[in-house]
């Protein structure tokens, strides 16, 4: 089996999806080498998605005060930078490989032609694992602006148990995530 | 005198072939729920996609025995997709009808059993589901930039300690 096949089976999403469409999705990616490199930079444009095979990633991220901070570490099977496919603007988060790393790229053009063009199977697995990449950075999130909220003393304890609702929305700025993501 | 059936609860996808239209109406299962009633529960790992109807229900979040409102959904909104696409996922909060709650909800195994068949109707409940956690990624991490703007702020406890000397 292509080697790049064998890294999409381990992405969480692409369940079920037979061979011969999983080698289809695997010759769209480009499998690369990699050293202390940034594969997505904070405030730049997006220009790929990526699957980590090998090795590990660091996520951060610039705080509005100006301090980089690490979000996340992704581990092998991870797939990241999709949020573009999604949402329009500029990358939240910088993802740099620490040490030497493996990983697969799919140009985002690429991305959109092969969900608008591709077989079903293919298109649809590919989907299944946006979606689940998607869910999973969304419930880190959540359960990080849960704590950030209480931390700051804007929920106070309820003995109760009663519900405590979120602060507001104040400014846009995104992202952060969980070491599984 | 004929009895008639119930009239079919409207479809939470607009723009389906009547093909798509049937079979989605074919596999969706009706649930009513009174305001408090639990949906789904934290711990759970049932694998339903659900629409919301009519009513609204809120995400509760526990976290150290405090419990926490993480979102709203109303009519249209469609949740439980981590559940639903991630096998390995067991659900982390409690989803709670706030009012009386009409939702419909899409077994696993329909939606499998369609995948199989390549129905093209799983790309439009994909793409719906995909579009939805877009816009539910970006207002979370907004709530989210507005809570780290706050940490980077010190208190003026902390700015009277530096001021004093004291460090922060």
């Amino acid at each position: 089996m292509d080697h790049r096949a064998t890294v999409l089976r381990k992405v969480p999403g692409l369940f079920g999806i037979p061979a011969p469409e999983l080698d289809e999705l695997a010759r769209s990616f480009r499998l690369i080498d990699v050293l202390d490199a940034d594969l997505c930079t904070e405030g730049a444009a997006p220009r790929a998605l990526f699957v980590l095979a090998e090795g590990r990633c660091e996520v951060s991220r610039t705080t509005p005060g100006g301090q980089r901070v690490r979000v996340a570490q992704l581990s092998p099977g991870c797939l990241f930078g999709h949020l573009s496919l999604l949402t329009e603007g500029v990358r939240t988060a910088t993802v740099r490989t620490v040490g030497p790393a493996r990983v697969l790229e799919l140009p985002l053009d690429e991305a959109r032609a092969l969900l608008k063009n591709g077989p079903l199977h293919v298109t649809s697995a590919l989907r299944r694992a946006l979606i689940v990449a998607t869910a999973r950075q969304l419930a880190a999130a959540t359960h990080t602006t849960a704590e950030l909220a209480r931390s700051a003393g804007l929920c106070t304890p309820d003995p109760a148990r009663s519900t405590q609702p979120l602060p507001a929305v104040q400014e846009a700025e995104i992202l952060l995530a969980d070491p599984r993501w | 005198m004929s009895t008639a059936a119930p009239a079919p609860p409207p479809l939470p996808m607009t723009g389906l072939s009547a093909e798509d239209a049937a079979l989605l109406a074919q596999h969706l299962v009706p649930r009513s729920l009174e305001a408090g009633e639990v949906l789904l529960r934290a711990g759970g790992a049932e694998r339903v996609l659900v629409w919301v109807q009519s009513g609204a229900v809120e995400v509760r979040l526990d976290l150290n025995g405090q419990r926490f409102t993480v979102d709203h959904f109303g009519p249209g909104a469609i949740f439980g997709e981590l559940g639903f696409f991630d096998p390995d996922h067991v659900r982390a909060a409690d989803v709670v009808a706030t009012a009386a709650c009409e939702a419909l909800i899409l077994p696993f195994s329909a939606y499998a059993a369609m995948v199989s068949a390549g129905e093209p109707l799983v790309v439009a409940i994909e793409e719906q589901v995909l579009a939805q956690l877009g816009a539910r990624m970006t207002a979370t991490s907004q709530r989210l930039g507005g809570l780290l703007a706050r940490r980077d702020q010190p208190s003026a406890w902390q700015a009277l300690r530096r001021f004093l000397g004291l460090g922060a």
